[in-house]
């Protein structure tokens, strides 16, 4: 079965720019949009903000009036070859084993 | 490196078991998914009569760098009192003995990986995952921000001055504070370490933005009128800040304020000596107004209860924003190596000084 979450973890995502009145900015509050905190930018009549948003998510952005620039595709695959360590976690130990308590010296 | 939560509760097994007369590990509850959720406390010398300082690592799953620091925190701490030698990171060098004088004087407890259950979501389904993952009763939507959960003026949203919701009740939100305060396993453990130790001091170490933030978080702070206070107010009327109370302003005593401001500007210098970088010192509601955070919740244990003991909290935001999500949250190395050699050094300041007494004023 599959839940309305996974249906929506496996839609597209993108990074945005979304830019619209105050007022428009707390009306879209409903749609859960992932914000990324701290990237608001306003002045006296409009908010902008970077978010991750899905296309559904898109859609009623530019329905509610906001404007959206798309910058480009978030792979949700996590890049495992460049990113997960490179390097055993245990091999970052080894600069220890000389002063371990638990072996005879 | 971005290490898997199961090697980071091996590490953690490990170093218990290679050093057990200076490391204890202290299991607290399982996560959602029934992942291993452990702290380390270290501690050198005879002392018993301890301060603590609890630096939480992974609250936020996407901010991977982050458990990383602490385990490297955590190793280099060990080798550098071992072989007595000053810790030079970049251009920061901290002297033997203020390393030594830290183990031997505090019980520094590390909780590297608060939320391994959205960590491995991260690697495994989604990188850009920031909840943990509890299922939610009759909800479509999974998880709860534990940055959100704690009990402090918990469940009342906050909107930012641009109309953003930084904290919502919706529980398809990012910021989803949850069924109820301490409703999750992993919040309840941060709780659990400050209930049971003489912890001066916390770090909840976020990405990204290179900031140092201090209470208050759901309002902007003010040092003159003590009745302001959120035990003090009726906040019964709050759904929403500011919004239902647009004009409060939280008290915070002028000693409290000066400590937090001298500790945050001392960690911000440590970290700029590494290679130049400049973090912003400012109290959290600067960035945007949150209720149910980490550090507000453990400066605010104090104010609600002066039998607890007081907590100065405070949350790092490390790594700049790039103008990228994925390499902001998650920077390639080796720049996430420099990243992570910032964070030490501002928690080192921090280990100074708590280790010196800047914190021991109860």
């Amino acid at each position: 079965m599959t839940t309305q979450d996974e249906s929506a973890e496996r839609s597209t995502l993108f990074q945005g720019t979304v830019s619209a009145g105050h007022d428009v900015v707390r009306a879209i509050g409903e749609l859960d949009i992932d914000r990324l905190l701290g990237s608001e930018q306003i002045n006296d009549t409009r908010t902008s903000f970077e978010a991750l948003l899905r296309l559904d998510q898109v859609e009623a952005l530019v329905t509610a009036g906001a404007t959206v620039t798309l910058k480009r595709t978030i792979d949700r695959t996590f890049p495992t070859q460049q990113l997960l360590a490179q390097v055993d976690p245990l091999e970052r130990l080894r600069v220890l084993e000389p002063f371990r308590e638990d072996q005879e010296k | 490196m971005y290490t898997r939560s199961a090697d980071i509760e091996l590490v953690n097994e490990i170093l218990a078991q290679w050093f057990p007369s200076m490391i204890d590990r202290v299991f607290l509850d399982d996560s959602r998914e029934g992942r291993t959720i452990s702290a380390l406390r270290i501690h050198a010398g005879e002392e018993t009569d301890r301060r603590g300082v609890l630096f939480v690592g992974g609250t936020h799953a996407r901010e991977l760098l982050n458990p990383d620091a602490l385990v490297d925190l955590t190793i280099g701490l060990l080798a550098h009192y071992f072989s007595g030698t000053d810790w030079v990171i970049g251009g920061r060098t901290w002297d033997a003995g203020i390393l030594c004088s830290a183990m031997r004087t505090l019980d520094i407890f590390i909780l590297p990986n608060a939320n391994p259950d959205g960590r491995e979501y991260v690697f495994d389904t989604n990188r850009m995952w920031r909840k943990n993952r509890a299922p939610l009763a009759d909800q479509a939507c999974v998880g709860v921000d534990l940055n959100r959960n704690f009990d402090l003026l918990w469940g009342i949203q906050t909107i930012s001055p641009g109309g953003g919701i930084t904290t919502s009740t919706s529980p398809c939100s990012d910021v989803y504070v949850g069924p109820g305060a301490f409703s999750e396993p992993e919040t309840r453990n941060v709780k659990t370490l400050l209930d049971s130790h003489n912890i001066d001091c916390l770090v909840d170490v976020h990405s990204f933005s290179e900031l140092v933030l201090y209470p208050w978080g759901h309002a902007l702070n003010q040092t003159t009128d003590s009745s302001q206070r959120f035990t003090l107010v009726d906040t019964s009327g709050w759904k929403e800040l500011p919004t239902d109370a647009p004009d409060y302003k939280e008290y915070i005593p002028p000693a409290d304020l000066e400590r937090f401001e001298k500790m945050g500007a001392d960690a911000a210098q440590a970290i700029k000596d590494v290679r130049g970088r400049s973090y912003t010192v400012q109290p959290s509601s600067a960035l945007y107004p949150t209720t149910g955070t980490t550090s507000d919740y453990a400066y605010a244990r104090h104010v609600a209860d002066p039998a607890l003991r007081k907590v100065y909290g405070f949350t790092f935001e490390t790594g700049p924003w790039t103008g990228d999500a994925e390499e902001s949250f998650q920077p390639p190395f080796p720049e996430a190596n420099r990243i992570m050699e910032e964070a030490i050094s501002g928690l080192l300041s921090v280990l100074h000084l708590c280790a010196t007494g800047a914190t021991s004023g109860q």
